[in-house]
This record gives structure tokens, C-alpha cells and sequence, in this order.
């Protein structure tokens, strides 16, 4: 038998959830607990197996909740049941010791199959959150390709003064102001990891930036 | 920061200086017949006398009021007998009492008439006196520029004039530059001057005044760390005042004593001390040393970790300083206040107390205040150096000329055409000198005004927006919980359903129903966190940003793509959620108008510099032929920039793409 705690302050989803499992006489609700506090006393003396818990709480923080329920209890699976499809929130909430994320417009089938793999000690990601972590993947990708992409008006500025145009020249040529092109200039330092002009330009040229 | 009141006392030895000292135990034997010459029933030039020796006699003893009533009844009759000395002399007097009274403005008014007066009359006593009180009243209402002017002005009149009688103003004099000096933060100086003034014996009122000399000194020692010279003077300043018996003197004293203890890191001397100062200047309703010592004792009590006492004290100070338009005192008490908000957790009201103590601190120690009064220092040194230099010229020439005794005449044509010149070129001098300072001052004043309507400015949009934010925080929660969870179990049970009754599957219906629900519950959360993303509250705004980045980029039409340097560290909340505000109006321009297949935006931070830039490839656009829609957009952008004390500029090439570029200064701690 699996028992389960259900940890949401809308009345209704346990409601919900509790009419999903219906005629499934393995799984059991044990309780249900409407804030992060209640849910925190009532987990002095129950042991679920399986919770379904909400991150937004009227009280606490659930990703918050996750880590202090982990660090009393290394048994217990925690799924999240939630209306947040949001990459950083799904990380956070798997790094601070949740087993799976489970998104609140699931399908009977979803929700019992991600009981199953949570229980058999597998990670489950609903569709949804997959795909949200998925795009996440590629930014990152992007973002560790070792050089920077530069912007256009970077590009053009980097130009320029590697053709010997000063600041307040290469503001005229462009129509902006010289402090635009400064802060521009400070930027590609910035970016290209330099402390000179000269570093910079050097640098553009290796790595063909120019 | 403090004992700006001293000044008052130099300017009050003045007034028992330059008429007849009139003896107080004199005065209790005389004071029945004075008022019978006073009330005579067809007043003259002795009834004016008498009136002035009875408001004198009040103010003496700090009955201000009294000695009010007896100016106001002089008036008219120095009026009607047309004694320009004595009405010049009553219009002084009710001034100082004014002052005393710490009513500036009314003061202002009659020291301004009687400088009027003393100046058409070449009386120089009174015009020295005229001088050096409005010199107080601007030192009492934090104008330290034209305090110094007014001060120079009568240093200029005493040292020109050989009159031994004006010569005991002196060291009045070197004191109250002394004083002002310090109150600039310039103690060396302070010091040196009002040493200068010790130096000089036997001028009237001397004993009180070394006194306060002496607590100026400390004072000032002890703003340069050096207790020891402090303690010195301040025992001195004790042994002299322990020979007076003047109350408010009595309470300065104290209140200098607890400075020294503070500074030695003897609090409840400290404090023990202070409350025996305010005591004293509650008793005699003197707001100005009122409101600065409970200043001081508040921040003992919150040092002593009393914070209820330490608020109490504050404000008081702050009620009257803010009144007495004491800036420096105003900004000293608010940092109390915020100090303690801070303590107790009421983050909302130390930023309000924060915000109230750069407001009248900044305006307080306006470095531009401090440089033109070094400035004007100098000038008056080296009007002092010219002046000796042109009188020994002027000398030796006709000493020459005396010596070649060629031609008389010439000597005297020589003789006045020079002393013409020079006086020319002093008056010219003069008049420049009074316009370059006038429109300084005006220039100070204008700057001034601007400053603070920008600041309200900010202020009223700071409340604006902020109200905004908290207003979208709450809806998108109430529909994200209550909205979002009612879909939620909705389609829960109606999944149930359809595997409970699979005949249900096949029915039109209730398949048209159940993808309603369903895009119905999607449409809310997408609504919710349109409205404000819980990653941005919960992680971050460069998370949120990657996320709107991601989802658009998933929409395969604008490729966008996020660049950050030097952003470890969050900013704080309420700045994170305005910059993502910017930013989604900017993509959303881009989506909606630019036609762009590519975007990048840019985060570049570097200690409190923060640029950021939103660049994309499409037709670009300008600024003049944009429809109204863009402009909205702009418009809110523009306006959360400027929010945010940030600049923003647009750069746009038709057919190239937009460089939308913002740049910020941040107080971050």
C-alpha cells in the first residue's frame, strides 16, 4: 500500500487527486495539509511514503519545504504537483531534493505512472517540464561556446578602432553620442576578459573578430 | 554638526557692548522709576530710553517675550520724536529679540532695516552689529556661504577703522570665523582663529566668552580625535563658567561634556550629561539647543541599545529642527530613525527615514557650499594683502614727492588722482565682487530647487510604480492559485471520468468540453505568469530572462539570445522586477514591429555600472514616424529608465536593426 500526503492550500486538488486514484486500492491518501507548517507537524509523526507537494504555499516557500522535508526525512519521495511550468523553478526544486515535477493539468494516466517511477527510485519530469528544461539545455549550450557574440554596433565599433578611429571620431562617423561609443568600448573590454584597447584588438584579430 | 549656537552668544556680548552697560542689581533698584519715565503720559526721547533699558533689562534675563512687548511699545514713539539713532537702534534690538525667539524671518526683516539705516547714518558700531547678525541668522539656518560674507563684511569695517572702542569687537570677530570654519569641517582653521581670539583681555562680557571659546575648542579637538587638548579645554571652559552664573552657558557646558564623554566612550557620563543640558534648555524653551542635544542624546540611547528612548528623542529633534530649518541636525536625526526602524525590522520606513536623511544631507553639506567658503576666505585674505599694499605704495609716493618737492601742485594733483584711482578700483572691486557672489548664490539656489523637484518626481513615480508591481503580484497569485486550481481539478475529474465511463471517449461533447477546460486552465497560467514570473521572485532576474528567451526562441520566428558579464550577485527585488518589465516591452516591440529574425540582449556589470543592451537585426524604425502603439511602449520604457535614475538611448538604422541601450548607476550596497 502506498500511503500519501497531499500538501496544497487549494481544497479542491486534493479533491481531485483523491477522485483520480478511485478503484486504485494500492495507493491510500493518509492526509492532506493545507500550509507548509501543518504539513511540517503532521510529518513529526507520519511517515508517507509518496508527497504531492505544492510550491506555492501561503506560508513557506515549497522549494523551500522540499529541502527542510528532505533533510528530516532521506525516505519519503517527494512530487512536485504544481501549475509552474518555469525551468529555474523545476531545477531548483529537483537540486533541493525532489524526485519528480508534475505539472496540476495531468491526465489520470500521468499522475499514476509518475507514482510508479517515483517509487520504483526513478526521476520523473511531466512532458511539459521536460520540454522546459530541454530549452534551458540549449541556452546553456550557447552560452558556453568560449567566445562572445558580439552585437552589431560592437562589431562595428571594434572595426573602427581597429582602423585608428578615436572615441569621439567614431561617434560622428556613426551619428551617436560619445558616451554611447564609451560605454560600448567598456562593454567589449568587459566581454572580451581585457583590461586595454590594445589587448582587446589583439584579441579580436585571433579569434577573428575582425 | 553641532554648537552652531555658540555664534548667538558672541552676538549678544554685542548688544550689551554697544550701548551702556546697564548692571542688573542697578537695574532691580531702578526699574520702578524707569517705567514711571517710561509710561509718562506725553512720551519723548527719555521715555524711548527708558523702554529701551527695561527691554533690555527682560532680555538680559531671557524674557524674550517681555522684552518683545517693550520693543514693540518704543517703536512708535522713536517713530514720531524721529531719533534716528535710537529707531535704528530699536529695530537692532527687536531683531536680536526675534532671533531669540528663533522667528528668523521677522528678525531678517528689522536687521535689515536697521543695516539700512546704520549705513545711510556711517554708524559703524551698529552696521558691525547688523553685520554679525545676520551673519547668525544664516548660520542658523545652515547658510554658512552668506554668514562668511557677512562676517568678513565687519571684520573689514573693525580692522579699517582706528577706533579703539570698535578694536574690543575683535575678538567676537576671529571667534565667529573660527566658529563658522569649524562648522564647515575645517577644525585646523577653526582652531587657529579662535586661539587668536583668546589671545585679547579685557573687552567686554570676556569671562562668558571665553567659555564658549573654550567648549568651541574642544569641540572642534575633539572632532580631530585628540582628546587629551580636548579635556583641556574643556576643564578651562568649566573653571570660567563656574565664575558665571548663566544658565544657558550652564547647559552648553554640559552638553560639550557629554560630547567628551561620547568621544571617550563613556556613554552613561555621556547621556547623564546630555539630559542635564536638555533639561536646562527645555526649562528656558531655547528649541535651537533644544532640538540639537536631544539629537545627541537619542543617538546615546540607541548606541545603548535603547531604542524605544533613542525614537522618542529623535523625534523630538526632528520636529523642531525641521522648523528651526536646521538641515544638519534634520539629516542627523533621521539617521537615528532609520537606524532604529532598521533594528526593529521595518525595512519600509528605514527606506522612508534613508531616503528623508539624503534629502536634507545632501542639501546640508552641499560640497559647493563648503568650496565657496574657502573661496571667499581666500578673497577676503587677499583684499587684506591688497589693501596693505596699495597703502604702502600710496605712502611712499608721497614721501617721494615730499622729498623733490618739484611742483606742489603736482604732489596734490599726483596725490589725489591716486587716491581716486584707488578708491575706484576698490569700489569697482567691491561691486564686482558683490555680483560674482550674488550670482553664484543665485546659481547654488537654482540648482538647489532642481534637485529636490527631482526628487519628488522620483519619489511620486517610485509610489506609483511600486503600488503597480504589488498590484500585479497579488492578481497573478490570486489567479495562479484560486483560478489555476479550480481549472486544475476540473480537468482532473474530468479525466476521471472519462476512465470511468469509456464510452465518453467517443462523445463529441465531452471532448470539445474537455479540451476547453483544458486550454482554459492553460490560458490562466500563462496569463499569471505573464503577469509576474514566480522564477524572477524566487530565482532571479537573469532566470527570468532566459526564460522568456527560451520560450520565444521556441517560437522558431525571433531567435533570442541572453549575454551576461559581472552578474553574480541578485540586485535587489524591486529593481530586478523593473528591468524584466523593460525588457519584455522591448521583445515585445520587437515581436510585434521589428520584423527581426535575431536578438540579443546584453547584461554588462561592473562594480555600480550596469549597461544593457537589446539589439535586434530588423527593419529599425523612426522615432518620429512611429505609430502610437510603439511610442506607449517607449513611453513606459522611457519611464522605468528614469525610475531607475538610468539613461536611456535608442539607435536605430532603417533596414539594419535597433540598439536599444540603457545605462544605470546602482546603490547596491
Amino acid at each position: 500500500m502506498i500511503q500519501i500526503l497531499i500538501i496544497d492550500d487549494h481544497p479542491l486538488v486534493s479533491d481531485g487527486v483523491a477522485a483520480m486514484m478511485k478503484g486504485l486500492d494500492y495507493m491510500q491518501i493518509m492526509g492532506a495539509c493545507k500550509s507548509g507548517k501543518e504539513a511540517l507537524f503532521f510529518l513529526k509523526d507520519h511517515f508517507p511514503d509518496i508527497i504531492l507537494l505544492d510550491i506555492s504555499l501561503p506560508d513557506m516557500d515549497g522549494i523551500d519545504l522540499c529541502e527542510q522535508i528532505r533533510k528530516q526525512n532521506k525516505k519519503t519521495k517527494i512530487l512536485g504537483l504544481t501549475s509552474t511550468n518555469e525551468a529555474g523553478i523545476i531545477r531548483q526544486f529537483l537540486a533541493k531534493g525532489g524526485n519528480g515535477y508534475l505539472l496540476k493539468n495531468m491526465e489520470r494516466d500521468e499522475l499514476i505512472m509518475a507514482i510508479d517511477e517515483v517509487i520504483n527510485d526513478k526521476i520523473y519530469l511531466s512532458k511539459a517540464a521536460n520540454q522546459k528544461i530541454l530549452e534551458q539545455y540549449q541556452s546553456v549550450n550557447d552560452a558556453v561556446k568560449s567566445t562572445p557574440v558580439l552585437t552589431r554596433r560592437e562589431k562595428e565599433i571594434l572595426q573602427l578602432l581597429y582602423e585608428g578611429f578615436n572615441g569621439p571620431q567614431i561617434a560622428e562617423q556613426l551619428f551617436l553620442s560619445p558616451f554611447t561609443i564609451e560605454t560600448h568600448r567598456k562593454n567589449l573590454l568587459q566581454k572580451l576578459n581585457v583590461n586595454t584597447t590594445q589587448l582587446m584588438l589583439r584579441y579580436a584579430k585571433e579569434n577573428k573578430l575582425i | 554638526m553641532r554648537n552652531k549656537y555658540y555664534f548667538g552668544y558672541y552676538v549678544l556680548s554685542f548688544l550689551l557692548t554697544c550701548s551702556s552697560v546697564f548692571s542688573q542689581t542697578v537695574a532691580q533698584r531702578k526699574i520702578d522709576s524707569v517705567i514711571a519715565i517710561a509710561f509718562m503720559k506725553n512720551p519723548d526721547t527719555n521715555a524711548v530710553k527708558a523702554f529701551s533699558e527695561l527691554q533690555r533689562y527682560h532680555f538680559n534675563l531671557g524674557q524674550y517675550d517681555s522684552a518683545l512687548y517693550y520693543c514693540n511699545l518704543s517703536l512708535p514713539i522713536a517713530q514720531k520724536v524721529n531719533n534716528v539713532d535710537k529707531l535704528s537702534r530699536i529695530y537692532y534690538n527687536t531683531g536680536l529679540v526675534y532671533t531669540n525667539l528663533t522667528r528668523y524671518d521677522s528678525a531678517k526683516i528689522y536687521i535689515n532695516k536697521a543695516m539700512k539705516m546704520a549705513k545711510e547714518n556711517l554708524d559703524t558700531p551698529l552696521l558691525i552689529n547688523c553685520y554679525n547678525s545676520s551673519a547668525l541668522l544664516s548660520n542658523y539656518q545652515s547658510d554658512f556661504k552668506t554668514a562668511v560674507q557677512y562676517m568678513t563684511s565687519a571684520a573689514r569695517l573693525i580692522e579699517n577703522s582706528n577706533n579703539p572702542e570698535l578694536l574690543i569687537f575683535l575678538p567676537q570677530t576671529y571667534g565667529n570665523i573660527g566658529h563658522n570654519l569649524m562648522a564647515e569641517n575645517q577644525f585646523e582653521k577653526g582652531i587657529a582663529y579662535e586661539k587668536k581670539a583668546l589671545v585679547f583681555k579685557k573687552y567686554p562680557d570676556e569671562q562668558r566668552y571665553r567659555v564658549m571659546l573654550h567648549l568651541d575648542i574642544a569641540d572642534a579637538y575633539i572632532k580631530l580625535n585628540n582628546t587629551t587638548q580636548a579635556k583641556l579645554h574643556l576643564d578651562t571652559s568649566k573653571i570660567y563658567n563656574s565664575q558665571l552664573n548663566n544658565i544657558q552657558v550652564e547647559s552648553l557646558v554640559l552638553n560639550s561634556e557629554g560630547y567628551y564623554y561620547e568621544a571617550v566612550n563613556n556613554l552613561p557620563a555621556s547621556l547623564a550629561a546630555y539630559l542635564r543640558a536638555y533639561k536646562i534648555a527645555d526649562s528656558v524653551t531655547n528649541d535651537y539647543l533644544k532640538s540639537e542635544i536631544a539629537d545627541n542624546i537619542a543617538k546615546i540611547y540607541f548606541k545603548m541599545n535603547n531604542h524605544a528612548m533613542a525614537e522618542k528623542y529623535a523625534i523630538t529633534s526632528n520636529n523642531i529642527a525641521k522648523s528651526l530649518h536646521n538641515l544638519k541636525v534634520t539629516a542627523s536625526t533621521y539617521e537615528t530613525l532609520k537606524k532604529v526602524a532598521f533594528e526593529k525590522g521595518d525595512f519600509k520606513k528605514a527606506l522612508f527615514m534613508s531616503e528623508q536623511q539624503k534629502l536634507y544631507s545632501d542639501s546640508s553639506t552641499n560640497i559647493e557650499t563648503q568650496k565657496s567658503t574657502v573661496y571667499l576666505e581666500a578673497l577676503y585674505e587677499n583684499e587684506k594683502k591688497e589693501n596693505e599694499i596699495a597703502v604702502l605704495t600710496l605712502s611712499n609716493t608721497s614721501k617721494e614727492l615730499a622729498v623733490l618737492k618739484t611742483n606742489r601742485l603736482l604732489l596734490i594733483g599726483g596725490l589725489t588722482a591716486s587716491t581716486l584711482l584707488f578708491m575706484m578700483g576698490l569700489l569697482y572691486r567691491n561691486s564686482r565682487q558683490k555680483r560674482l557672489i550674488a550670482e553664484k548664490d543665485a546659481m547654488l539656489q537654482q540648482e538647489q530647487v532642481k534637485f529636490l523637484e527631482r526628487q519628488q518626481q522620483i519619489v511620486s513615480l517610485q509610489s506609483m510604480v511600486n503600488g503597480q508591481e504589488t498590484e500585479r503580484t497579488r492578481i497573478a497569485k490570486d489567479l495562479h492559485d484560486g483560478f489555476g486550481g479550480l481549472f486544475s481539478t476540473i480537468k482532473m475529474y474530468f479525466s476521471t471520468l472519462q476512465y470511468e465511463q469509456p464510452i465518453l471517449k467517443d462523445d463529441p461533447l465531452f471532448i470539445k468540453s474537455y479540451e476547453l477546460v483544458n486550454s482554459a486552465s492553460e490560458e490562466v497560467r500563462r496569463i499569471a505568469h505573464n503577469m509576474m514570473p514566480e522564477v524572477l521572485i524566487k530565482i532571479g532576474l537573469l532566470q527570468a530572462v532566459q526564460e522568456l528567451c527560451n520560450s520565444i526562441s521556441a517560437g522558431k520566428l525571433l531567435l533570442t539570445k541572453l549575454q551576461t558579464y559581472g552578474m553574480e550577485k541578485r540586485l535587489n527585488a524591486s529593481t530586478e522586477v523593473m528591468l524584466f518589465r523593460i525588457i519584455q516591452e522591448l521583445l515585445n516591440n520587437i515581436i510585434k514591429h521589428a520584423k527581426a529574425t535575431e536578438a540579443i540582449i546584453q547584461f554588462n556589470k561592473e562594480d555600480n555600472r550596469l549597461s544593457i543592451i537589446v539589439e535586434d537585426n530588423g527593419h529599425g524604425f523612426n522615432l518620429q514616424e512611429t505609430d502610437n502603439k510603439t511610442k506607449a511602449g517607449l513611453a513606459s520604457v522611457q519611464s522605468r529608465v528614469s525610475y531607475l535614475n538610468g539613461k536611456l538611448s535608442i539607435d536605430s538604422q532603417k533596414e539594419t536593426g535597433t540598439t536599444i541601450m540603457m545605462d544605470f548607476l546602482l546603490n547596491e550596497p
